[in-house]
């Protein structure tokens, strides 16, 4: 195979997994998941803020959350990769192949950004319509950034959980755990510091806490300089859990074909 | 009589062990009313709220219940189907909307552990006040919101054995009803097109009279007309659900779609 068609092979099988694993088979599960439900959450943070704290503006609440919506794709899209390859009966081809495990993985990530930035997007535009959130002052470029970093982050949350659907039966629950970790502990509706401190450095652990400060300030007017090193900290978050994710799927594997592991349900 | 009293109780015992053996029923009534109570509290904590406790335990409380139910039952036909079973219960001599009232009883007896749980962390954890102000109309607001929270679980049961998008249809059912029906916030902030559907939901009425009951009732009479309107809306549930039962229950035999996945 040369080097066109192997680059060729990578983007073909992202698109082929995301197709076949994530419901766009069936656009109208699609619908439900990434845009309605995505939405009504929205909508129920932003109404509860302005209720909670008697603001008419919620725009700080619409970026929090329209970033957070993005881990439907990372945490439940690449989360749950290798659980649904279990349930369709492919994972043990996967494993089996001599094709390198972790590029795979990657591959299959790049349409759950892509997607997980349309999310977001979609998000944004409801938040402008049902709330009038006001980006005015937002540099789009760097907001752009921002966004990209921070699907990017989430995404190797997201690689590391799945790397454990290798061993692990029940991923619905390490998904739902993780995702609404995400919620709770990213500082999404409200500032970090308002949690104890133990809490604090949870949240500092996690991808989109620092994406979502740096929203924030980008739609409060700042420049690049003012948010480059929360950017930049977030870009090394996610570049440290895709290793931490390619350590783990490395052991996973080992660990399933030493326990013959692999199928079991 | 007793017949049909039987398959309730043995189909409510099993789906109550089926559900707590599975690791993802445990975190809908175990761990996310903590984490939902959590963020609700923070963002309530600096509100100047005087009552926000009370939203917080109910919207939680409330919320986890509603979901544990809406869940359960959309996934407990998903899940008898995958298996191949749902066509075995709807070919038993025990008719299939009694065995789905049993499923349904197990979850909610379940679910009312996460209401538990939800007053217990916001108690402790934050040292919350909530004393109830009317203890006997809120025991007796309760069963009725239980009482009407079963018979909007059985509608959603049956529609989902129609649906073979069970899984996407309960998951975008859950925010809307903690939107409109006021569980964490007043619908009256919401704008006024909404309020048709509000009233249409039991939920905003169980809310209403809980929330009455503890934080103390200023209009008796607006609060018996409450527990009429729940009372009114549960009942029609009731109806709907029996037509939409005989209805579903020939179109899917007609068809031949029920074990379709």
């Amino acid at each position: 195979m040369n080097k066109l068609e192997s680059i060729g092979s990578f983007f073909r099988q992202g698109i082929f997994s995301y197709k076949a694993l994530f419901g766009w088979l069936d656009p109208k599960v699609y619908i439900l998941t990434k845009i309605v439900s995505p939405i009504f959450q929205l909508i129920f943070f932003c109404s509860l803020a302005r209720f909670a704290y008697g603001k008419a503006d919620v725009t700080q609440w619409v970026i929090g959350n329209s970033i957070l919506m993005c881990y439907l794709n990372t945490v439940f899209g690449l989360g749950g990769i290798m659980a649904e390859e279990r349930n369709f009966g492919t994972l043990k081809l996967i494993i089996a192949t001599p094709y390198n495990k972790f590029v795979s993985f990657i591959g299959r990530s790049l349409m759950h950004i892509t997607d997980g930035i349309s999310t977001v997007l979609i998000c944004i535009a409801a938040g402008i319509i049902v709330f009038g959130a006001d980006f005015s002052k937002v540099n789009v470029a760097l907001f752009a950034a921002d966004i990209l970093i921070a699907v990017f982050a989430a995404s190797g949350l997201g690689m590391l959980i799945g790397c454990c659907g290798l061993v692990i039966r029940d991923m619905n629950l390490l998904m739902n755990t993780a995702a609404t970790t995400l919620l709770a502990l990213c500082g999404t509706n409200f500032p970090v510091e308002r949690l104890p401190l133990f809490l604090q450095k949870i949240s500092y652990c996690l991808p989109l806490t620092r994406s979502i400060q740096a929203a924030w300030m980008i739609a409060e007017g700042n420049r690049f300089g003012a948010v480059s090193q929360l950017m930049l900290q977030e870009a090394l978050l996610g570049i440290l859990y895709m290793l931490a994710g390619y350590c783990t799927l490395a052991i996973m594997e080992y660990l399933s074909r030493k326990k013959a592991t692999l199928d079991i349900f | 009589m007793m017949g049909w009293m039987k398959v309730i109780i043995s189909s409510c015992i099993l789906q109550m062990k089926q559900s707590f053996s599975r690791a993802m029923f445990r975190y809908c009534v175990l761990i996310d009313p903590i984490l939902f109570a959590l963020i609700t509290y923070v963002m309530y904590k600096d509100s100047g709220i005087g009552n926000f406790a009370l939203y917080v335990v109910l919207g939680t409380g409330l919320s986890s219940l509603y979901n544990t139910i809406c869940f359960s039952s959309a996934g407990d036909i998903e899940r008898e189907r995958f298996m191949g079973t749902l066509e075995v219960l709807m070919a038993l001599p025990s008719r299939f909307r009694t065995i789905l009232a049993g499923k349904v009883l197990g979850n909610t007896l379940l679910g009312l552990t996460s209401m538990t749980i939800a007053y217990i962390f916001v108690r402790v954890v934050f040292k919350a006040q909530m004393d109830i102000a009317n203890p006997v109309l809120f025991m007796i607001s309760f069963i009725l919101s239980i009482l009407s929270f079963l018979a909007m679980s059985l509608i959603m049961a049956v529609l989902f054995t129609l649906s073979r998008n069970a899984r996407g249809l309960m998951n975008c059912m859950s925010y809307p009803v903690m939107i409109l029906c006021g569980l964490f916030f007043p619908i009256e902030i919401l704008p006024s097109w909404t309020r048709p559907f509000s009233y249409i939901l039991s939920p905003t009425w169980a809310a209403r009279l809980l929330h009455a009951s503890m934080s103390g009732i200023d209009s008796y009479g607006r609060f018996a007309l409450d527990m009429v309107l729940l009372i009114a809306v549960s009942v029609i549930y009731l109806g709907i659900f029996v037509i939409l039962y005989d209805k579903i229950e020939k179109k899917i035999r007609v068809g031949a779609t029920l074990g379709v996945c």
